[in-house]
């Protein structure tokens, strides 16, 4: 679709917001908990907090659930019932022709609405439809992912965790986002970047009189990020310094918990596992963690990443040079919640700026 | 800090020169101003980068536990009072040898809460500390080979209505179903993460109860009842032990107020048998113990 560009007021963001939320959409957006922030389903537009950097934690659960249950069963007599959450949706169309929800897991084809997400948050999606898609088609990713609408703000501000720029997005991107809103003008300017973010804007003909379409420079210019360092070179001396004790060293501080992959919106590992009785039960998908020292045991005994700097290897070597020689693409997206999260101060940002470093310096790995 | 910062760096300079430990576990500068983290030290050229102050919340006893950390043998360690409680139960519980560790304690006066200095906080007092410091009987660690006196005065307590933990004598005045309701609303946010277990001293299982699958004990889900299952096994299996160093509600991404439990279990242990754990390297663990004296009237 060719980028369309709007201007709108602040009273009438919130007009169209609360349209959506009348529309029967579920509108997520970041709100407060506690003093903390956090992606949650708002009610109201003044629910959501739009004037922090970014919520604790992703919005990764609306696309890979903390728990997906894949299928239910039970039995009774000679009696085996099956339920799959994905029964009415054609897998080949993505299509529900039936517009019936299944009577299991969550509805997955609710449509849910992300409002007011960084470029960081949204561009995570399309990140993760590369493996979700690769050798085997994930129906359940994406079907949610199709079903997910999302409206990011840009970010004037980033801090020092941060470092989007760093792996080729920025505090300005539109990757990802249906709708880039930035603030200007008598509220915001907006970029309508696919169709799904028509969808939203034509939802009803008040929606679309909310949006003054303007000429693509009324669009405000994206200011001249500049990356601090080069993660080209991150992966280069990832390439080169695997058994490099550098991994040992410097992750002898890191204790093994699994808040920087379940913080991140990139990281997608999953165990799949039964639960249940002889009568009923489920198969489900839970998070998992490269992190943790199980991940990786063998039945045997055996386990080939022993120590935690193994580990913390495999999380770089995944983000930084596997997944992006595969598709192209690092699986980060420079938001900084590992780092921000992390019990221990282990700063990813830090880390790569410093092995871009060593690389360029051309310094022997130890 | 200057004074303080060069007796740790004095202390462990020798410790190393003399060999009488292979590593120094302590606190170094970290990510921002405000931010403090581990650092480990074999070579005595780097003893400059210790340092100390009240962004020093993290329990550096945690590292005692690592397979990666033991394998260095004889270790010396940076510690507040309520890291050395956690020593203790460590050297009380045969997990450490005594001989094997080398305890440079630090007069505390208190840490400021993480969530708020990373929000510019950098004053200590009253209402900026962690609830375990205001309630706080180890300002002076109890075991320690060296002890380094802080430089700093102790904060003044003026206001008498902040209570550590008050939300305890909330919960108890509830009723089973209200409290439950709150936990529940509480554990729903957990997403399994672990760092509340990772981050925790006195969670050195080798194979955590979690991760035994033959039979299944705890449900996999992250889910309500998955969720529920594990943080009351977590809060159990921390029953008179837990030292109260917090660190499993800092590490909490998602804020769970785990010290109300821990806390309580704390305070139920001591009236029920009359036990702080942390406090006394000789006393036998509450629960590794029978004592014909101990209360049964539970048994009905």
């Amino acid at each position: 679709m060719e980028e369309k560009y709007y201007e709108i007021s602040s009273e009438n963001i919130k007009k169209f917001v609360n349209n959506l939320i009348e529309q029967h959409n579920e509108v997520i957006a970041p709100k407060d908990k506690d003093g903390d922030t956090f992606y949650d389903k708002i009610n109201n537009f003044d629910d959501a907090d739009l004037n922090i950097l970014l919520p604790k934690l992703s919005f990764k659960e609306y696309l890979l659930p903390k728990t997906e249950t894949l299928f239910e069963y039970s039995i009774s007599g000679s009696n085996i019932n099956i339920c799959d959450p994905l029964e009415n949706i054609d897998v080949n169309t993505n299509a529900n022709n039936s517009g019936k929800a299944a009577d299991c897991g969550d509805n997955i084809s609710q449509k849910r609405i992300i409002f007011g997400s960084r470029p960081c948050d949204a561009g995570a999606g399309p990140i993760m439809e590369k493996v979700f898609n690769w050798d085997y088609k994930d129906e359940f990713f994406n079907e949610r992912f199709k079903n997910l609408y999302i409206i990011s703000i840009a970010c004037d501000k980033p801090d020092n965790y941060c470092f989007c720029t760093e792996v080729q997005l920025s505090p300005e991107s539109s990757f990802g986002s249906d709708i880039l809103l930035k603030k200007g003008g008598s509220g915001y300017y907006a970029k309508v970047i696919t169709e799904k973010g028509m969808e939203l804007i034509n939802s009803n003909s008040e929606n679309s009189s909310l949006f003054k379409e303007i000429s693509k420079d009324k669009f405000p210019a994206d200011k001249d990020w500049k990356a601090t360092f080069d993660i080209k070179k991150t992966q280069s001396f990832l390439d080169k310094n695997f058994t490099s004790n550098y991994f040992q060293e410097k992750f002898l501080s890191c204790i093994g918990c699994g808040v920087c992959t379940y913080t991140c919106p990139t990281c997608h590992c999953f165990d799949i596992q039964d639960e249940g009785t002889n009568e009923k039960g489920k198969r489900i998908r839970n998070w998992d963690s490269c992190q943790f020292g199980i991940f990786t045991l063998h039945t045997s005994g055996h386990n080939p990443r022993v120590t935690q700097g193994d580990r913390y290897r495999q999380r770089l070597m995944h983000k930084f040079k596997i997944y992006n020689e595969k598709f192209n693409k690092y699986l980060c997206v420079g938001c900084g919640r590992c780092s921000r999260n992390c019990p221990e101060d282990i700063d990813l940002k830090e880390i790569t700026a410093e092995l871009s470093l060593m690389e360029s310096s051309n310094k022997p790995a130890e | 800090m200057e004074k303080m910062n060069e007796k740790i760096q004095n202390i462990a300079k020798e410790l190393l020169e003399n060999k009488e430990v292979n590593l120094i576990i302590g606190f170094t500068k970290g990510s921002n101003p405000l931010r403090m983290r581990s650092v480990f030290i074999t070579d005595p050229k780097d003893v400059s980068k210790l340092s100390f102050n009240s962004h020093c919340v993290q329990d550096l006893a945690v590292f005692l536990k690592k397979p990666e950390v033991k394998k260095f043998g004889k270790i010396g360690i940076v510690v507040k009072g309520c890291d050395e409680k956690a020593v203790n139960t460590l050297i009380q519980e045969y997990q450490l040898s005594r001989d094997n560790i080398k305890i440079i304690g630090l007069e505390c006066h208190g840490v400021i809460k993480q969530n708020l200095a990373d929000k510019g906080e950098n004053s200590l007092n009253q209402s900026t500390v962690y609830d375990k410091c205001l309630s706080c009987e180890v300002h002076t660690p109890a075991l320690y080979d060296y002890l380094v006196e802080s430089d700093e005065q102790a904060f003044e307590i003026n206001d008498n209505s902040i209570k550590p933990y008050a939300k305890i004598e909330e919960l108890d005045l509830m009723t089973a179903e209200e409290r439950n309701g709150f936990w529940q609303n509480e554990f729903e946010k957990c997403i399994k993460c672990y760092a509340c277990r990772q981050v925790c001293p006195l969670c050195y299982c080798t194979r955590c109860i979690v991760e035994k699958n033959t039979p299944q004990w705890i449900e996999t889900n992250i889910e309500e009842t998955g969720n529920a299952q594990w943080n009351m096994i977590r809060a159990y299996h921390l029953s008179g032990r837990c030292i109260g160093c917090g660190e499993c509600e800092r590490a909490c991404p998602v804020n769970i107020p785990l010290m109300l439990i821990n806390e309580k279990m704390a305070r139920d242990t001591f009236e029920k048998f009359g036990y702080k754990s942390g406090i006394d390297i000789n006393a036998k663990p509450v629960f590794g113990t029978f004592d014909i004296n101990d209360f049964n009237d539970f048994i009905k």
